[in-house]
């Protein structure tokens, strides 16, 4: 063999050895053990169900010459990731700490992403977090604990809608924002249909079969004809007087609480899922796609949204539409209608539920001081102004929605029907239902095994009551666990 | 290789020492040549040892595993295996039947009408090559970005929805393409028939070689078109079919992009919740399920890997009764191509 046949063939094996060597290797970013080990400092353990939280900065970390960067990761879609990227930037300015900020899509492929960051020891600094993963990941003992930000002062006191606590009452982490699900309308449609306004106000909230007549009266066929007109062609709707983002967990259990049953007691000690009026609420919904004709179909999946308001409701298809509050910040960019925001219609009681995804600070930071004052300053509503005053963001502190000024400060730009029925959540006793991700323990695996039969009801295949004596006995089971897995 | 002579014998014994050396010589080529060509295939032999065995053999093992997601792991037996079987909360059962209907279905469907486009596209007739092209062109578009546009044109008439809005404009009744858990799979057939413009091109490569003799000669004694496929173009493009459609069969089973692209969750009503999505969900969102998606996932190879040697054992019988060398046709090109 010539020499330089064989210098070629060993320069392509060492090329692939070396190719492989270095796709194999770690990256050297921030993380450094595998998840479950604290990087550095004190241990602090958690008893009871919630396994082992381990905290990596108690003592001071050894200051380095080179500039501190942090990684932090988060979702976002268009008006959002603009406003996080502003509030990264305000936040270098002041502090000197580079955040290397990467947004991903604001659906559910997150969690994935964390989970092979995990496994190839790349965790982020910080990171949001689903609100069904928090307990989870705390178990495995990769998260920070932030007990002492809030034993200091540095995070001030939040929402105990917002707050994630374990069995033992240990805060796991806090919601950025306080969203809540609102009721948004064509106006245009509304006057055109001599319908009034949705009421901004708890305890003014439309009656169920109020609410109803006027979905009928606004759901409006090819031929012209509205749900209450002789001749109505249900197959062949034009307009529909209702739609929903999509089904899925906050989406639909706010009609169990507003029937007056629910998931999980607030207390977290009952268990409500299976009871009949919660079954009600839920055929309640789901009538309104099969049997009254005025909702187009809706699954348990974030895939079966319309979009945003702007689709739903610029579009011409939908009159009223349910989504998070956090559409608020794409109101401004609707130009050919006039949006409304109120409440939702009540059953028993008018309900809406929160949501509100956490951040977390992950013990494997090697700059856990700096992730902590970053954390800080993200979740207090002072340096996130700018994203609070578009509404995507509700503030998630008390005095935000009951201090004048306050209000003043962060309601400036917001649709002022927004403000109103959001204000009247926040200060009407029970009006919020708060989502038990928050704090049941075994909520994942429970919504994991609801999701496996819920589509057969919302499909209008059986009724609600029928899928829920199949799935609730198992499902009851795993909330008497009271474990993570 | 070696060289001898015949030579008187006081020549002889140092001829035989020169001999065996060039047999030395000529060894010692032999073996350089194989290590060279040891080393030029050593990219694809490391390649797949360590990006395909060492994985399929850690899978294994996960198998027999509980594995938790921070890495710890507990053997557990032939547990998992007997869950997806046993277990009444395990959707094993229901994640195959929908995998193999699909399939079942979508092989049909692919090859039939591929089958026939391409006889439709192997005649003469102006703009026959840009019919050729508009059939070929959807199969380079990455299947996510079908998948959302076909999304948008399936999706509900109030959301957008094109296809509704045309029945709506036709004065027919819309569909719920996406979210009624039959039409789903009417749905999934759409996107996978735009999306077969490769098996029509290779089926069209393969109808060169139907002779034309034999089709003149058919043709002569009186039979139509039909005798025609029947007799002698069948015949010739057999093999090719079967090999589409094993082809077709194992990306069918393999379905995922549609299906997390459509709904992420198998909905509507777990009818996409197909053998591969199962795997991902087990392995990568639920949390100590990923000995479970390993057991998943060796189960469907196996299933795979005994479907493809029966067929291929059933075609081997079919072609020794036919004879190996029907099929073999001098090649006949067409002005088309």
């Amino acid at each position: 063999m010539s020499k330089g046949k064989k210098f070629l063939s060993v320069l392509l094996a060492m090329c692939v050895l070396a190719a492989l060597l270095a796709g194999c290797g770690g990256s050297g970013s921030n993380s450094g053990d595998n998840g479950g080990t604290p990087a550095a400092g004190t241990a602090d353990t958690a008893e009871g169900t919630s396994g082992t939280t381990a905290d990596a900065a108690v003592g001071t970390p050894e200051k380095s010459s080179e500039p501190v960067e942090l990684t932090f990761l988060y979702w976002a879609d268009g008006v959002q990731k603009d406003l996080v990227t502003s509030a990264c930037a305000a936040y270098e300015q002041n502090s000197g700490v580079k955040i290397n900020a990467e947004a991903l899509p604001a659906d559910e492929s997150f969690e994935t992403y964390i989970q092979t960051r995990k496994e190839s020891n790349n965790l982020p600094d910080v990171s949001y977090m689903g609100e069904t993963d928090v307990m989870k990941y705390d178990k495995i003992g990769i998260l920070a604990d932030i007990n002492d930000l809030l034993s200091s002062g540095k995070i001030a006191e939040k929402l105990g809608a917002v707050t994630i606590k374990n069995a033992d009452g240990k805060i796991l982490g806090v919601g950025l924002s306080n969203q809540l699900v609102l009721l948004y309308y064509n106006k245009d449609m509304f006057d055109a249909a001599g319908i009034p306004h949705v009421p901004t106000k708890v305890e003014n909230a439309w009656s169920w079969d109020e609410f109803l007549g006027y979905a009928k009266k606004l759901t409006v066929d090819m031929k012209g004809k509205n749900a209450t007109e002789a001749g109505f062609d249900p197959k062949k709707i034009k307009t529909y007087g209702f739609g929903f983002n999509c089904l899925r967990e906050f989406h639909q259990f706010w009609a169990m609480y507003a029937n007056g049953g629910g998931v999980v007691s607030a207390d977290g000690k009952d268990f409500l899922w299976d009871s009949a009026k919660s079954s009600d609420g839920l055929q309640k919904l789901v009538n309104l796609m099969h049997k009254d004709n005025v909702a187009s179909q809706a699954l348990y999946t974030f895939q079966s949204s319309v979009g945003s308001v702007a689709d739903a409701l610029g579009g011409g298809g939908y009159a009223m539409y349910t989504n998070g509050s956090w559409d608020l910040a794409n109101l401004p960019n609707i130009k050919d209608i006039h949006v409304g925001v109120g409440v939702l219609p009540k059953m028993e009681k008018a309900v809406t539920m929160n949501c509100g995804a956490p951040m977390v600070v992950y013990n494997t930071s090697k700059n856990i001081d700096q992730a902590k004052d970053f954390y800080a300053y993200m979740v207090d509503p002072e340096k996130n102004l700018d994203i609070i005053k578009t509404g995507a963001w509700l503030p998630n502190e008390l005095g935000w929605y009951k201090d004048q000024a306050l209000i003043a400060k962060w309601t400036v730009n917001i649709n002022p029907e927004a403000v109103e029925t959001i204000l009247s959540y926040s200060t009407v006793d029970g009006s919020i239902a708060q989502w038990p991700a928050y704090y049941v323990p075994a909520y994942k695996k429970m919504n994991t095994e609801y999701e496996k039969y819920i589509d057969k009801a919302l499909l209008g295949e059986k009724p609600v009551a029928d899928v829920f004596s199949e799935c609730m006995p198992n499902i009851k089971t795993m909330f008497e666990s009271g474990t993570v897995d | 290789m070696t060289m001898t002579f015949i030579l008187p014998h006081a020549v002889r014994g140092d001829y035989h020492m020169e001999s065996v050396k060039l047999v030395h010589k000529f060894r010692s080529r032999r073996y350089k040549e194989y290590a060279a060509g040891y080393l030029f295939a050593s990219p694809a032999i490391i390649g797949f040892l360590v990006l395909t065995l060492y994985p399929m053999l850690a899978s294994l093992y996960y198998s027999f595993n509980n594995v938790e997601l921070s890495g710890k792991m507990e053997w557990v037996g032939f547990e998992n295996f007997l869950y997806l079987f046993r277990d009444s909360g395990s959707e094993f059962g229901k994640s195959i039947t929908v995998t193999l209907v699909y399939t079942a279905v979508n092989v049909i469907l692919v090859i039939g009408w591929c089958l026939a486009i391409s006889l439709l596209l192997n005649r003469e007739y102006t703009g026959r090559n840009f019919l050729r092209l508009v059939f070929y062109l959807p199969s380079v578009i990455p299947m996510l970005a079908t998948s959302i546009l076909w999304k948008i044109i399936l999706q509900n008439q109030a959301q957008g929805g094109l296809l509704n809005q045309l029945l709506m404009a036709l004065g027919l009744e819309t569909k719920e393409w996406l979210m009624d858990s039959r039409l789903i799979f009417v749905s999934l057939f759409m996107m996978s028939l735009w999306t077969c413009g490769g098996t029509i091109v290779v089926f069209l490569a393969t109808l060169q070689d139907v002779p034309e003799e034999l089709l003149e000669s058919v043709a002569i004694e009186g039979g139509n078109a039909w005798h025609k496929f029947r007799a002698v173009v069948f015949p010739t493009i057999e093999p090719v079919l079967f090999f589409q459609a094993l082809m077709c069969m194992i990306t069918s089973v393999q379905i995922f992009t549609q299906s997390v692209a459509l709904s992420s969750n198998g909905s509507p009503d777990r009818m996409t919740y197909f053998i591969n999505v199962m795997i991902y969900d087990h392995a990568f969102k639920r949390a100590g399920t990923r000995g479970l998606a390993a057991a998943e996932a060796w189960l469907v190879f196996i299933a795979i890997l005994a479907v493809t040697g029966l067929l291929f054992l059933a075609q081997s019988r079919i072609q020794s009764r036919v004879g190996p060398e029907s099929n073999h046709n001098p090649r006949h090109r067409r002005k088309s191509i």
